[in-house]
């Protein structure tokens, strides 16, 4: 069945900020370099890239996941696309923002003050980078909040007004630059302490959904379902794969990508995990949905075999669903 | 007991779990090697077990590392069940040469100060001032406002038990022309002085000499080799050089580059050092492996001269 879904990879793959053997390589530009075209040869011409504030505090040597970096290397963002389109990459789908990592002490103004800004600078590189979409997780995970405002009874209600008037303004400078803004929901966010339909209601209507399969599942919410409900309002979806049971409340701890009852990696590389991605990428069809579907492996053990893992995977999606639903 | 105590400076980067119970399970998930280097229990247990019984700590782990364990106490009494103690922490003092920077670079020292404190540490190991590109080359008085702040966080950081040791590095407004005049601007009493064997020579200093005319302020070291010394100007002042395109190493394991530690240890004798000595292995692709590679030629090298 012929389709209109795009489909991208996510740099997440490149997990800079966390430890193993040879995880040094990564912050040099040689390995960005020796990347690029294989993911072009793993047969994925769109990338997605997650702003990280954390690359222009620090320097850095070709990671691409700030503007001052890219411009460090390769003068203006313009000349970075055209070197990612000489490696086979045609195109910049999206950027993703967190602002989790401006969590780090008990100001809010701090918080706030550093998201909105950074929020800012990465809806100005996506447009720069000619992306269509920037996904942006509306709030660090509830847990660490918890950690560090718990103290007041009243953060949720503070914390979630203030997100809300934080996204407002992100909706605007986005449609300022032409840019879709969707709200990428993770499992772990203070969001799902509450109800989502009434948080949404008071976003700009300009505000669409990410949709991401291994978090939804995670947050015992079918993808599916959710895809079909919220169709008119899907700014992006993410194929991603899990077989994370959170069962002991992970979600509501300061790092719930991380078990500590008992630790496992909770997104796996695609098709390595139970989620039932080739309902999901049926339902995309079925809606005719025309937009970007990114694969995300964000705790691979390696990206080049993410690579191809995926792209095993996907080809049995979309060729065979059924095969992969049976698993 | 020894006058040296070894201690390793924390480049793990993020280290996710405190303690996995399930090491065999996780490992079967994926039969890679990342359950080795993914919980603080086992990073404390190699260090012991290759006698760093000190940890120094950067401001980058914190994010991650005080959530995980709930406080600094409690990092601390977790190390400590495994032996080990931290022995410092990095810090940078921000924008030093601009005194109306100053109250806020005062407040962020103190800050690190009263943190290290919880850790029960000791060392604040301090790069004096920010990058060569962008701030320099620095004036005169821009040197002796430098001097002044680092000062006033000494005195702060003496009143609690802490000592402000100035750790330069090749790629800093400080340099080579300017190192030894901000050194003697510092105030002996408060401000120390934390050698990184090869940052100090890349800079273009004898660390030997350096160590032997500075004894009395060079409270610690971080033991570290290069096989760059005295780097020309235009690398030192170049743009973000710490970490380079092509992956070329300005740092490697003590005894892998062309440092003379085995001179730098009879100076060491010869001056009856006490103290943290450090070391510090970035840019490594296997921090585990560069741990035991220098262990081993502490043990064989550089102990028979001076332990």
């Amino acid at each position: 069945m012929k389709n209109n879904i795009k489909i991208g990879f996510s740099l997440d793959m490149v997990n800079v900020q966390h430890q193993e053997p040879n995880r040094n390589r990564y912050e040099s530009k040689y390995y960005w370099d020796e990347l690029y075209p294989m993911i072009a040869m793993a047969g994925f011409t769109t990338v997605e890239i997650p702003f990280d504030p954390f690359w222009i505090f620090r320097g850095g040597s070709g990671v691409p996941f700030t503007k001052y970096c890219v411009e460090v290397k390769f003068e203006t963002v313009a000349k970075f696309v055209a070197h990612l389109q000489a490696q086979g990459i045609e195109k910049v789908a999206g950027i993703h923002f967190s602002p989790t990592i401006f969590m780090r002490n008990d100001n809010l103004d701090f918080y706030f003050d550093a998201s909105n800004y950074f929020g800012g600078e990465a809806i100005r590189y996506a447009a720069e980078l000619g992306c269509d979409y920037i996904n942006v997780t509306p709030t660090p995970p509830y847990g660490l909040i918890q950690h560090y405002h718990g103290k007041n009874n009243d953060w949720e209600a503070d914390f979630t007004k203030r997100t809300i008037e934080l996204i407002n303004n992100f909706a605007k400078v986005a449609k300022e630059n032409a840019i879709k803004l969707a709200l990428r929901n993770e499992y772990w966010s203070l969001l799902r302490n509450q109800n989502f339909e009434v948080f949404f209601s008071q976003l700009d209507d300009s505000v669409a959904l990410d949709f991401d399969a291994a978090h939804l599942r995670i947050a015992e919410q079918n993808p599916s379902e959710m895809v079909k409900k919220f169709a008119n309002r899907i700014g992006s979806v993410h194929l991603t794969d899990t077989a994370f049971v959170d069962d002991a409340k992970i979600w509501k701890t300061p790092l719930p990508e991380y078990p500590q009852h008992r630790a496992t990696q909770v997104f796996r590389d695609l098709g390595f995990g139970n989620t039932n991605l080739g309902e999901l990428y049926q339902t995309l069809e079925s809606i005719d949905y025309q937009g970007w579907a990114i694969v995300s492996c964000r705790q691979t053990r390696e990206p080049m075999r993410a690579l191809l893992r995926s792209r095993n995977c996907l080809n049995k999606i979309i060729s065979q669903p059924e095969i992969v639903n049976s698993k | 007991m020894n006058n040296i105590r070894y201690s390793h400076m924390n480049h793990w980067k993020n280290i996710p779990y405190q303690r996995i119970d399930n090491f065999r399970e996780f490992y079967y998930e994926d039969k890679t090697n990342t359950a080795y280097y993914s919980d603080w229990d086992r990073i404390l247990r190699y260090q012991k077990a290759l006698g760093f019984n000190g940890i120094e700590l950067v401001p980058w782990d914190f994010p991650e590392l005080l959530p995980l364990f709930g406080s600094a106490k409690a990092f601390k009494d977790f190390a400590t069940e495994r032996g080990i103690e931290v022995s410092g922490m990095f810090h940078l003092i921000d924008t030093a040469h601009d005194r109306s920077h100053h109250k806020q670079t005062f407040e962020e020292g103190k800050q690190a100060v009263d943190l290290l404190v919880q850790f029960g540490g000791t060392q604040l190991n301090s790069a004096p001032i920010n990058n060569y590109f962008g701030n320099g080359p620095l004036s005169r008085d821009q040197i002796k406002v430098a001097a002044e702040i680092i000062t006033e966080v000494g005195k702060y950081a003496t009143d609690h038990g802490v000592q402000i040791g100035i750790h330069n590095e090749f790629f800093l407004a400080i340099n080579k022309e300017n190192h030894r005049e901000y050194l003697e601007l510092t105030d002996p009493r408060y401000v120390h002085y934390c050698l990184d064997t090869a940052q100090v020579a890349l800079l273009g200093e004898d660390i030997l000499e350096f160590y032997d005319t500075y004894h009395e302020r060079i409270c610690t070291f971080h033991l570290k080799d290069t096989a760059t010394p005295n780097l020309p100007d235009e690398i030192r002042y170049s743009r973000d050089i710490e970490i380079v395109d092509d992956g070329t190493r300005w740092f490697w394991e003590p005894g892998e580059g062309v440092l003379d530690f085995k001179g730098l240890y009879q100076l060491m004798k010869k001056h009856q050092f006490k103290g943290w000595v450090t070391l510090e292995t970035d840019g490594t692709p296997d921090l585990l492996a560069s741990m035991a590679l220098t262990r081993y030629y502490i043990d064989n090298e550089l102990s028979p001269i001076y332990n």
